[in-house]
């Protein structure tokens, strides 16, 4: 170890970071033998502005990125192959392999749909686990699924460590090679530097990364103008300070619209996203204090704004009413393209009640209403204020559902 | 082609007590039997509160999706794709 690595991490690396390679459509090519070894793309709607949500590595290869339209694709890659998104299909691909990476790990984070992080015990063989962990997820999930794997001393070199090579990589960043990496990556390779924080960095004269990883936490600090200058001096030093869990803060839906949209085309929908959120609100055992409504115009001008209130918000028809109220005395009236509401100012139900009995009823009738909808399945008994919402807001592909 | 159903289907299958699996063997749709060669995903989802079972399989040269409702054992036929464009 020389003093150039001297200030690095010297533990042995037993972060490993796991990513499913083109998530959705890979489960799509496992699912149908004849999609597999051809461009496909998972997308939200058929039509050409639908959004695509992952190219299989062969889309890849044309061009063809997550966030484009169908239409775009199409015209890199005439022949790709589209398929609506099926999120029950990804959740139950993510809860098997949830259920596999258990017998390796006490410590397993899921940090999305197709990522995992776990801590590997003491005097583990990681590159050993890797290989085992890739041929058991062949021969017990999906024989057409791979995996990228990357092992380090902290979560975030773990991240990068996998995506170095994709897909089925395997790679370890540790004190013997991690100044070899950050030679061979760029600023906004690494996890949580876009362009605006290269930028921050640019300003600083930090250009590449091992300039980043040499720079001061002073210089650091400054170029972010806040203390994440110092996790990041201590983050790319390979020690830990992401493995933190945040508590729930919100519960939020929103949704672009097909086309520009007039209040009383939008409004059901939005009745439908209030709907949404109220349900997660009350199923994880919440109530709100707060709402929150964005709206994107049709000309992109944005507006948005939050009101709290001192009563606990949690049945569906208080939230809608006052997400209306809020459009109706503050916002610019025009067409609209995307909505979003967000529930926030949660406190816990811990079974108190309000002072109004009226509050009492209207909770046994919401949990009444929601068992119904439990059992018969979502909106099977919903407000009037929904009607014309069918087509819209279908299931979204939450990992948490 | 690529095709999306909702009809009842006429399916064989088989369960190994050994391993617990069930495996559909093949599939009788439209007048035509089609022996099932690979099964390829099985998954469950729920409608409400009933729980069913969805089998992703191939025949010769046609991927089948199917489902079984576990309320009333009844099975459906889903899609059907030959992995070609329309």
């Amino acid at each position: 170890m020389d003093s150039r690595t001297s200030f690095f991490n010297p533990a042995r690396p037993l972060v490993m970071h796991i990513d499913l390679n083109s998530c959705f459509a890979s489960v799509e090519q496992q699912a149908n033998p004849f999609l597999r070894n051809k461009p496909v793309a998972v997308v939200h709607s058929l039509a050409p502005y639908g959004c695509i949500l992952a190219p299989s590595v062969e889309a890849k290869l044309w061009g063809v990125k997550t966030g484009m339209t169908l239409g775009e694709g199409r015209e890199l890659c005439p022949f790709l192959l589209s398929h609506v998104a099926d999120p029950d299909k990804y959740r139950f691909v993510h809860a098997q392999f949830a259920n596999l990476l258990s017998c390796y790990s006490s410590h397993l984070i899921p940090k999305s749909i197709d990522e995992f992080c776990l801590t590997l015990p003491a005097k583990s063989d990681s590159s050993q686990i890797a290989r085992e962990i890739k041929a058991r997820i062949k021969s017990e999930i999906g024989d057409w699924l791979r995996v990228s794997i990357g092992v380090s001393t902290n979560q975030f070199l773990a991240k990068l460590a996998s995506d170095l090579h994709k897909p089925d990589g395997f790679d370890v960043i540790d004190y013997s090679n991690f100044l070899t990496v950050y030679d061979q990556v760029t600023l906004t390779d690494l996890c949580g530097i876009n362009l605006r924080n290269a930028a921050r960095l640019h300003r600083v004269g930090v250009f590449t990364v091992p300039q980043f990883y040499h720079a001061s936490p002073q210089t650091l600090i400054s170029a972010f103008q806040s203390i994440l200058g110092r996790s990041w001096h201590t983050r790319l030093r390979g020690y830990e300070i992401d493995d933190v869990q945040f508590g729930r803060k919100s519960f939020g839906q929103s949704y672009v619209l097909p086309r520009a949209m007039e209040l009383n085309e939008w409004r059901p929908i939005l009745a439908k996203l209030v709907t949404k959120a109220a349900r997660r609100l009350r199923a994880n055992g919440f109530f709100a204090q707060g709402l929150h409504l964005s709206l994107r115009y049709a000309d992109h001008t944005h507006w948005h704004t939050g009101h709290q209130t001192q009563t606990l918000l949690f049945d569906d028809a208080s939230l809608i009413s006052l997400a209306l109220s809020l459009y109706h005395q503050l916002a610019p009236h025009k067409p609209v393209k995307k909505i979003a509401v967000t529930c926030f100012a949660l406190t816990r139900d811990h079974g108190q009640l309000n002072y109004l009995t009226s509050s009492l009823k209207q909770k046994s009738l919401v949990s009444s209403l929601d068992r119904l909808n439990d059992k018969w399945g979502s909106y099977t008994v919903t407000y009037g204020s929904l009607l014309g919402s069918e087509a819209h807001v279908g299931d979204a592909i939450a990992f948490g559902k | 082609m690529f095709q999306k159903l909702s009809e009842p289907v006429s399916v064989v299958t088989s369960y190994n007590h050994l391993t617990h699996l069930v495996r559909p063997l093949s599939l009788s749709w439209a007048n035509r039997h089609y022996p099932i060669l690979h099964v390829a995903l099985h998954h469950t989802a729920r409608q409400g509160s009933s729980l069913q079972h969805i089998f992703s399989v191939a025949s010769n040269d046609l991927f089948f999706r199917l489902k079984l409702d576990t309320t009333n054992l009844r099975w459906v036929l889903e899609e059907v794709s030959d992995g070609l464009p329309d």
